[in-house]
């Protein structure tokens, strides 16, 4: 060693080419030069400790970020249909010269109109929503489409899949399938109180639809974004189209987002409307043009310009709704009825004890509210009344 | 580039992984990065006749997707709340994966971020790039765009100040041994 190692501190050490390279491919025999210079000098010997330390540390951090095997093998498919596509276009160059300049003149004019803001023709939704949510527990999940057609299904859940032109309708069972003809027209999917309903969109984006809402969205998206319209809650999990950004509008809010996953509430009767990101970032517009960009967890409340915050929710027990839940922890029995009078579209009222009751559950939102309330009778000391469309909830001494 | 398929599925094979990971220390949308690793490839193909062989292909791919990756995260910096190139490289997980991850891994990963978290932003890039890729000075100065010496002022900073976290269990079993 022509270096005097001895001075050396852990930073010269991890500075050292000779030391890097000796560390790359020891074994654990510790017969290392420096392990001899360490046995014999207790101050390099700490120095030398700590260097290793640093650097096992370092690669103790590095495992982390794999994809699976089977996203590694998506990626790749993704990247030889492309290469092919590319092949393809190469073949087809010349021919398709004429081509090129068109679709290039047409690149152009898209950014022309996008820089003009001509694209912008923005929908007037409230007024194209003609429906309004039923409330009696018997009213089917139906969608309007193709200007005045429509198909509905009973039941308490309903899934619907556009697919080729055609729409398909059925029961979470598949008891009972409808399929019909579609013109690419918007389509207005109302889903009673108590029920719910899973949209496949034709991007691919997976739409849940919450109990008492009304959703519009068109057949296909056209045109440079996709857009819905929402009164009541909806859960997405968004395609990801870097070119068609996903937007999602209520009365008040836009939320518009590349791919990702995220819960829209925007019930007309609540004060105030939420929008929950589970995954991937939204950018949340207001009323007044302000933009408000969410991260994960995250969860604004709004209700005006003045009266809105964002808050950080670390479970996503609101959003059990998804799977067919209604999921609650450590919560007052009041906040609980309340939110299953909103979801099954009843009025509950109840004496004030109940509201020194606190309860974790989940209860199955396929049940009707008869059931529901039975259960959280046998497990907690209340009494449910019935009068007529009220129910009354106390707590039994 | 040979320019044979079979030689570009190598290339796949062998890099995707750890682009992938060196990716997800930009952003935490790992769509995001599939994205721009497809892109990548899909360029590296296009231009397989015209590529100059690079000297050294982790760092070619290193830099075209750390340059991807930003241009990209700058372009949508308004669904960022930070664009700010220092505060894009770490080395701490995603929101949604501490969020997945069960709580024996949380701790885990707190006590790893404790030890990181004495460095900034671009102190954590040098230290990733000189230990975990094992890459040169000059190519450490490419990667980040800067020279020689700053790179390695940028080394030695970070490893004093993750020495001083080191410092105090370290004396530890030294102590015991003198008495």
């Amino acid at each position: 060693m022509k270096k005097d190692y001895r001075t050396y501190k852990a930073q010269d050490l991890l500075q050292d080419e000779t030391f890097l390279s000796a560390e790359r491919n020891r074994s654990d025999r510790g017969d290392t030069v420096w392990d001899l210079l360490a046995s014999e000098d207790k101050l390099f010997a700490e120095e030398l400790m700590a260097a290793r330390k640093i650097l096992n540390d370092l690669r103790e951090e590095t495992k982390t970020n794999r994809m699976s095997q089977q996203e590694e093998s998506l990626l790749w498919n993704r990247i030889d249909s492309s290469v092919k596509k590319y092949k393809q276009s190469q073949r087809n160059r010349m021919i398709g010269w004429t081509a090129v300049a068109a679709a290039c003149l047409l690149i152009v004019g898209f950014n022309l109109s996008h820089w003009l803001n001509l694209s912008d023709e923005s929908i007037d939704y409230a007024s194209i929503i003609t429906q309004t949510i039923p409330n009696s527990p018997d009213a089917d999940i139906t969608l309007f489409h193709s200007d005045n057609k429509e198909i509905s299904m009973s039941g308490k859940e309903a899934e619907v899949d556009y697919d080729g032109g055609y729409v398909h309708f059925k029961t979470e069972s598949s008891a009972e399938e409808k399929k019909e003809e579609v013109e690419n027209k918007l389509n207005q999917l109302v889903v009673p109180k108590g029920k719910r309903s899973f949209v496949t969109l034709t991007d691919g984006t997976r739409m849940w639809v919450n109990a008492g809402t009304v959703v519009v969205f068109p057949t296909e998206f056209d045109g440079t974004k996709r857009e819905i319209y929402v009164e009541g809650e909806v859960y997405l999990e968004v395609a990801r189209d870097e070119n068609k950004p996903f937007i999602v509008k209520s009365r008040q809010l836009h939320v518009e987002v590349l791919g990702t996953k995220f819960d829209v509430s925007a019930y007309n009767e609540d004060e105030f409307h939420h929008v929950t990101l589970v995954e991937g970032s939204v950018q949340v517009a207001m009323p007044a043009g302000r933009k408000l960009p969410l991260t994960p967890n995250q969860q604004l409340c709004y209700k005006n310009e003045t009266k809105m915050s964002v808050r950080m929710v670390d479970n996503m027990h609101h959003l059990a709704w998804i799977n067919g839940y209604y999921e609650y922890k450590d919560q007052t029995m009041d906040a609980v009825l309340k939110g299953l009078g909103k979801y099954y579209g009843k009025e509950i009222t109840f004496d004030r004890l109940v509201t020194r009751l606190v309860c974790s559950g989940k209860l199955d939102l396929r049940n009707d509210i008869r059931e529901v309330l039975a259960i959280l009778q046998d497990a907690a000391s209340i009494g449910v009344d019935y009068y007529e469309d009220k129910i009354y909830v106390y707590v039994k001494s | 580039m040979s320019g044979s398929d079979k030689a570009f599925g190598e290339l796949y094979k062998n890099y995707t992984q750890f682009l992938y990971e060196y990716g997800m220390r930009f952003t935490s949308d790992s769509d995001l990065v599939k994205d721009c690793i497809h892109d990548l490839f899909l360029k590296i193909y296009k231009q397989r006749k015209t590529l100059i062989r690079p000297a050294n292909i982790k760092v070619y791919l290193l830099v075209s997707l750390k340059n991807q990756l930003l241009n990209v995260l700058k372009q949508s910096s308004r669904y960022q709340q930070s664009d700010d190139e220092e505060g894009f490289f770490s080395f701490s997980l995603s929101v949604e994966e501490e969020y997945i991850e069960d709580e024996r891994q949380r701790m885990e990963r707190q006590l790893v971020d404790s030890f990181l978290s004495v460095l900034s932003p671009r102190q954590k890039e040098v230290i990733y790039y000189r230990y975990l890729q094992e890459l040169s000075i000059q190519d450490i100065c490419l990667l980040m765009n800067i020279n020689y010496q700053s790179a390695q002022n940028l080394i030695q900073k970070a490893l004093s100040n993750l020495r001083s976290r080191h410092n105090i269990p370290l004396l530890l079993p030294f102590l015991i041994l003198c008495s």
